[in-house]
């Protein structure tokens, strides 16, 4: 795994980010086991006890389970997975809302820029 | 878990100067630390006083536990800012003093590292480039098996692939029951193996804290709170 | 402690083989009279020639305490400070590796001050390296000292290690001037004497052969008490007050 790191906020928070996403994104299946807090930190380049701490909140959050002696372990529960994506998705609407809001969109232009949008890449596909 | 390192109240004066003001510091194992600050900021002189190379002038200073003295001596591993060795040595020669005067030197780590850096055992170290000599001291410095280790200045005169080097032999020697301090000017790439920072100017600490924190706090950069804490202009 | 002699020595090891082959090959060239020998006797005054034998072992000294100069002046000290022993064990090593280095030195320069009457070199050669080490100790120590308080009191700057030839010079003359320690200068001074006029070896040696003399116990007590407080005074410096 490589990551582009952006120094400005918590690096364990957009490694946490960055694994939520491959799940979403199918690279990271349910019951995949992610590789060892040193493997891990050593390859992003980053402090083990940053890893340790996202291993930490990704148990908490269960998005991984941890098998004693063997390792971390994305969790199968497929409900689990599409609240996250879920999340995932609240979220980016919500920044693109602030966004348009921003730029004095009324909520029906907010749609309507959607939905040309979506049939434009309709066209393109 | 007792404190790897404990500074209470230390000043350190030269002549009529003095260059570490009442400082206060405590340092746990298996953390890695960035001593940060500008020139004349008291940083090497902070290191030189836990590696045992200088005396306090007042205030205390324990290294797991002891007063510095042969016993922190042999679990503090120790990166000076000048190139150390004798000018006849060659890389070998060299491993083969620290072999001989400290216990925990680990042969095959260093054999690993030096493969790793692309040295040349039998070169002369006074031949060398001054970013290969900073590889050579690195590999001997991080080839001991110590409590603490000390890197002033670790990244001085290395060319980029070479930065990316050590620090990946930094990362990899980490281990729960040590920890690293490192001095430097050059953040970019090194804040995020910082599980602590340091701001150190004219000899009293200015900020510390767990690095996370303090991104998540200024919603800077280490390097770009460290050009607002310093930068005058 | 050990270790660092053989340590000092495998960095040494080049220099000292080298002054011993040129002083080697200077006897063997008086030896088979390529060269004429130092007639330190021919000299003019009668003091004199102890100071030149002197001035020719002065030249030996630095080289033999060329290794702790350096760890004291120069980047490479950092090694020995930062390794985990004793001073005490350092500082000691350092010592017996210039001391001995300096004495096998000097004592093959005694043999190109060649001697009227070779018989009684041969005879007295015993008592005469054993006599003539304390002078030997004396010296070795007064260099660490000196050296060691330049490097406190001047630290690194440029005249520091000039200083540290002034201090030696001030020490060791005062301390021959208040004690008559250096018995080879006071050997000097009889000898020449006794001889009118003419110093060498074998005239030390008689005068080493009068060792009951009460004058040269007293000498060798005051030596003593004066080679192990500069010892013991060097020690400490050397273990508190170093800054690196």
């Amino acid at each position: 795994m490589e990551i582009k790191f952006n120094d400005r906020e918590p690096i364990y928070l957009q490694i946490i980010e960055r694994i939520k996403q491959d799940i979403i994104k199918g690279e990271l299946k349910g019951g995949d086991k992610l590789p060892a807090v040193r493997e891990m930190a050593e390859s992003l380049k980053v402090n083990h006890n940053t890893v340790l701490r996202v291993y930490q909140e990704l148990e908490r959050d269960d998005i991984t389970f941890t098998q004693r002696g063997l390792g971390s372990y994305i969790t199968e529960d497929s409900e689990q997975i599409a609240k996250v994506r879920k999340e995932f998705a609240k979220e980016s609407i919500t920044t693109f809302l602030g966004k348009m809001k921003s730029l004095a969109y009324s909520d029906e232009e907010i749609i309507n820029t959607i939905t040309d949008s979506l049939k434009g890449e309709e066209k393109n596909d | 878990m007792i404190n790897l390192v404990e500074i209470n109240s230390l000043i350190k004066t030269f002549s009529s100067k003095s260059v570490i003001c009442n400082l206060n510091l405590t340092l746990k194992p298996g953390k890695t630390i960035g001593l940060l600050g500008p020139n004349g900021s008291g940083k090497t002189t902070l290191m030189k006083i836990a590696a045992g190379l200088l005396k306090a002038t007042y205030g205390e200073i324990l290294i797991d536990g002891q007063r510095p003295g042969v016993y922190t001596k042999s679990i503090v591993s120790y990166l000076p800012d000048i190139n150390h060795l004798y000018d006849w040595m060659t890389v070998k020669d060299a491993v083969n003093f620290y072999k001989r005067f400290y216990t925990d030197f680990d042969v095959q780590k260093s054999k690993e590292l030096i493969q790793y850096f692309e040295i040349n055992e039998r070169d002369k170290v006074a031949r060398l480039s001054k970013g290969a000599v900073q590889k050579v001291l690195i590999m001997l410095v991080l080839s001991r098996k110590a409590k603490l280790y000390i890197l002033d200045e670790p990244f001085n005169g290395v060319d980029p692939v070479g930065k990316e080097q050590i620090i990946q032999s930094i990362l990899k020697n980490y281990n729960e029951n040590s920890s690293v301090i490192i001095s430097t000017h050059q953040m970019n790439e090194v804040e995020t193996i910082l599980d602590q920072v340091i701001f150190i100017e004219k000899g009293k600490i200015v900020i510390s804290g767990d690095a996370e924190e303090l991104r998540q706090t200024n919603n800077k950069s280490i390097e770009e709170l460290y050009r607002e804490v310093f930068g005058k202009c | 402690m050990l270790k660092v002699i053989l340590n000092d020595l495998t960095r040494r090891y080049r220099t000292i083989l080298a002054t011993v082959l040129i002083l080697i090959l200077i006897n063997l060239l008086v030896l088979f009279k390529f060269m004429s020998p130092i007639y330190v006797s021919s000299m003019a005054t009668k003091v004199s020639g102890s100071i030149i034998s002197y001035l020719l072992i002065l030249p030996l000294l630095f080289i033999a305490i060329n290794s702790f100069r350096k760890d004291l002046f120069e980047n490479d000290g950092y090694l020995m400070f930062s390794i985990p022993l004793r001073p005490i064990k350092i500082f000691t090593a350092k010592f017996i590796l210039a001391l001995s280095e300096f004495y096998v030195y000097s004592v093959l320069t005694g043999l190109f001050i060649k001697d009227i009457d070779d018989n009684v070199l041969a005879k007295n050669i015993i008592s005469a390296l054993f006599l003539t080490i304390t002078s030997h100790i004396c010296l070795v120590l007064t260099a660490f000292f000196a050296l060691i308080l330049a490097r406190i009191l001047f630290k690194r700057s440029i005249f520091s290690q000039g200083a540290s030839i002034l201090v030696f010079i001030v020490v060791l003359l005062g301390s021959q001037f208040f004690v008559g320690m250096i018995d080879g200068f006071f050997i000097g001074v009889y000898a020449v004497i006794q001889n009118h006029g003419v110093y060498n070896y074998s005239s030390g040696l008689s005068i080493i052969n009068q060792y009951h003399n009460i004058f040269s116990i007293i000498y060798n007590i005051l030596f003593g008490v004066f080679s192990i407080g500069t010892y013991i005074l060097s020690l400490y410096l050397y273990g508190k007050n170093l800054e690196v």
